[in-house]
């Protein structure tokens, strides 16, 4: 095993950083029908989630870099989380560089699309890192931007350019609103950094501090989808073209819960106590919202959107925990989610190849393809967190981690949400194994590259159900 | 603090110079009836055909886009190079290497922006 | 100075009444009254191109708030990139739209009475929450002298000690070359998929 001195931790970021430079290099300087920058990105990605692997966890405080940067063991499988999200969604994404889907012309430039994929992952990195609020923003601001400019990518689609239009609005509000918070809590603190903030919380609060708060909340708020400030999602994801909607719901979503655990565990974590009826009320809302907004959609991606929202509300309900209850518990879910949903659009990317990406689509889907049909199936049980499934452990340990601090109300509540959510994502598989199809079924066709990921995926779905205490690093040991 | 109310009093006198050239031209000027002839943008010459805002090209956006990623730039070269001298004098508590090394990294960072934007011809006008 | 408001319900603290009336607090509310009237007209005015102009004023304004405040970067911010770079950004953006440079734009802002009455709510509370704070009250300058200057500024941008923020600065190159690229991406036609259209076309 490597013997890695506490400055090597770094390498994977630096690689991250210069990755999309090299990518979009090569890109340049290959002329266009070139698979070089295709494999660059293949070997880069990959190479930098084994490296990641290798960093050892240990638990404390986390080693420090010129004091903004820090790697702690929630940053280090955060970056594996979000490196997941990467390389899988560059994946899915390939197929529509080659080919139109779902009524939509084809793609171009995927040395950028990679790129601004790469970038959007390091910004997720930058807030896991950081320790001041300066650094903090940066990396949010990193994460978001290029979300809106994948969201536009299909430059001939008009609807994805509405999309953009809405989600850059939204976006530019909800930063807007976020800066105001991280201004008071420098007028509260007198400080960007989140140690001395920390101090300052501790020390007691004033109105100025439960401003800011508010206005954190209400920014982080848009970026994860929670209650009120959620409904740019539908029509976003709906508008995209599908591989950003399965980026957007992965890594913008891990970077948003990652942003509000640094937070609520960093710098406010001396008043958890006293913000956990707002989580709580946040969790609550968001998970019945997304929950009913998802039983009457006919479009799949309107569908996910809604299926997402409800999913960051069960991940909010773990903010409620203790540090590190809270931490195993969200980074565990987000392995699961990323790796079930990730799995359901394969899914639909496949369907939607030739059809429309609709409920109808599905029909027929376990005659024509039964394994298809299966994987399917497995995903959803696993968002909906039915027992064997890796979702249903993660949603335990989520659920726990709100229960130990006696939140017994909104988990018993987040439980009974869950049956009404059982129900819609049994809809689903209903119109894939049960539902005839009307008329002449367009075939299906896989790469060898989808054949691979999905069968991968379905094994991983399950296996991490079965592996759900694999709580450390894969390499470097199994002691947290 | 000085400086600023030198600043402040060269703000008010350009603003107030501005406008008495207005107001004394109103209050001095000889006045005539505006005839149509007056009134058009020459006295021999075409008419002017249809509104003057016309929409704009693409290149445009992408040039201001441009002009405004370096305009930071130099925003936050800015009060570097007001100390620079210090700095590399060794007056301060910082490495002048490092400092280098450090504006190094983030122009060159910044102009790889600037030969993609050259690679790509968003700098030829067509 | 300030009349102690006496609403029934709204009970603010006592306003510091010792404030002095220097140059200073006489150029702050010449300066806001500037910025609020033309942020107003900003919005008000019914030509988009003519609004654009008004936010120059307001940025301006804006700019020299920040100066009164000792905040000497950012003012410089203000002006280079909001004033400098900013407007005419916006001024573009509007241009390249087909008709929103006509005179005949109107703005219609749907629920007016509700969005007022949300500010002025949302006013009155910010004023309730900020009032008490007691270094408001007392005036006192918490930070050291010169703290925000230029130079300092700089010592702590590039600063790679326990107080410095050097990864911020890098990590701003990689914002602006970030938002470069992918605006170039999203706003231009490629070579490829020219050709690609033209190979349509013919």
């Amino acid at each position: 095993m490597f013997d890695f001195s506490t400055s090597h931790f770094l390498i994977p970021d630096l690689l991250l950083l210069i990755f999309p430079f090299i990518v979009i290099g090569s890109r340049l300087f290959c002329n266009a029908q070139s698979k070089m920058p295709w494999r660059i990105a293949n070997f880069g990605f990959i190479a930098i989630f084994i490296l990641l692997n290798f960093i050892p966890l240990a638990s404390g405080e986390g080693r420090f870099f010129i004091s903004n940067w820090r790697i702690d063991d929630f940053g280090v499988l955060m970056r594996e989380v979000l490196l997941v999200s990467a390389i899988l969604g560059m994946w899915f994404a390939k197929d529509y560089f080659e080919h139109g889907a779902d009524g939509k012309p084809q793609m171009h430039q995927i040395a950028e699309f990679i790129g601004a994929i790469a970038f959007a992952t390091f910004g997720g990195v930058t807030v896991v890192s950081a320790c001041d609020m300066l650094t903090f923003f940066l990396g949010l601001e990193i994460a978001t931007i290029p979300m809106y400019a994948l969201t536009a990518w299909n430059k001939k689609d008009q609807l994805g350019s509405e999309a953009a239009t809405k989600y850059i609005l939204m976006g530019s509000v909800a930063t807007a609103f976020e800066l105001f918070g991280f201004s008071y809590l420098y007028g509260f603190a007198g400080s960007l950094h989140f140690s001395e903030i920390q101090t300052a919380v501790a020390s007691g609060t004033s109105p100025l501090l439960w401003v800011a708060v508010l206005f954190l909340f209400c920014g982080i708020g848009f970026k994860l989808t929670l209650f009120p400030f959620y409904t740019w999602a539908p029509d976003v994801y709906e508008g995209a073209p599908t591989p950003v909607t399965a980026v957007l719901s992965v890594t913008s979503k891990a970077t948003a819960i990652a942003f509000l655990v640094v937070l609520v565990f960093g710098p406010l974590a001396p008043i958890q106590e006293q913000i956990a009826p707002l989580i709580a009320l946040l969790a609550g809302t968001t998970l019945f919202v997304g929950n009913l907004g998802a039983l009457k959609q006919s479009r799949l991606r309107r569908f996910m959107a809604y299926s997402s929202i409800a999913q960051a509300g069960y991940i909010m309900v773990a903010l409620l925990g203790p540090a590190a209850t809270a931490k195993t518990a969200i980074i565990y879910y987000l392995f699961v989610y990323a790796v079930s949903n990730y799995l359901a659009f394969f899914v639909f990317g496949i369907i939607g190849h030739h059809r429309e990406e609709t409920f109808a689509s599905l029909r027929g889907l376990s005659k024509q393809n039964p394994s298809l049909a299966i994987s399917l199936a497995i995903s959803m049980f696993s968002l909906a967190g039915i027992p064997p499934l890796a979702g249903f452990f993660g949603k335990f340990h989520l659920f726990y981690s709100g229960a130990s601090t006696g939140h017994y109300m909104l988990v018993a509540f987040a439980v009974l949400n869950n049956v009404l959510a059982l129900f819609y994502y049994i809809q689903l598989i209903k119109s894939a194994w049960v539902d005839e199809p009307d008329g002449h079924l367009t075939p299906l066709r896989l790469t060898r590259r989808q054949r691979a990921v999905i069968v991968a995926l379905s094994i991983a779905v399950v296996a991490l159900g079965f592996l759900p205490f694999l709580s450390n690093n894969i390499v470097a040991g199994f002691s947290f | 603090m000085s400086e600023y109310i030198i600043l402040s009093i060269f703000l008010f006198l350009g603003a107030f110079i501005a406008a008495a050239a207005t107001v004394v031209g109103l209050l001095l000027g000889y006045r005539t009836k505006n005839t149509k002839n007056k009134m058009a943008p020459y006295e021999c010459g075409m008419e002017t055909i249809g509104n003057a805002r016309i929409q704009f090209k693409v290149g445009y956006y992408l040039f201001a886009l441009l002009f405004l990623v370096f305009d930071i730039e130099a925003l936050f070269l800015f009060p570097v190079m007001m100390n620079f001298r210090e700095i590399m004098a060794g007056h301060t508590a910082l490495s002048p290497v490092i400092v280098i090394a450090d504006l190094a990294i983030f122009m060159a960072i910044l102009v790889s922006g600037l030969a993609y934007a050259w690679k790509k011809g968003i700098l030829k006008w067509e | 100075m300030f009349p102690n408001l006496n609403l029934p319900g709204l009970q603010l603290p006592d306003l510091p009444l010792a404030f002095p009336m220097g140059g200073m607090d006489i150029a702050f509310y010449v300066v806001a009254a500037v910025m609020l009237f033309t942020a107003i007209c900003t919005v008000a005015v019914k030509n988009i191109l003519q609004s654009a102009v008004f936010l120059i004023f307001s940025f301006v304004a804006t700019a020299i708030l920040y100066l009164l405040l000792h905040a000497e970067f950012i003012a410089l911010a203000q002006v280079m990139v909001y004033v400098g770079g900013v407007v005419i950004f916006v001024v573009f953006t509007i241009l390249l739209t087909s008709h929103l440079g006509e005179d005949a734009f109107a703005t219609k802002i749907p629920r007016v009475f509700a969005a007022f009455a949300l500010s002025i709510a949302f006013v009155l509370v910010m004023v309730k929450c900020i009032l008490p704070t007691p270094e408001l009250a007392s005036g006192a300058v918490s930070s050291p002298e010169n703290y925000s200057g230029l130079e300092p500024i700089a010592m702590r941008l590039l600063g790679y000690g326990p107080d410095g923020f050097i990864i911020p600065f890098e990590v701003v190159s990689i914002l602006l070359l970030m938002t470069l690229i992918c605006a170039i991406t999203v706003a231009r036609k490629s070579k490829d998929e020219v050709e690609k259209e033209k190979a349509v076309q013919q």
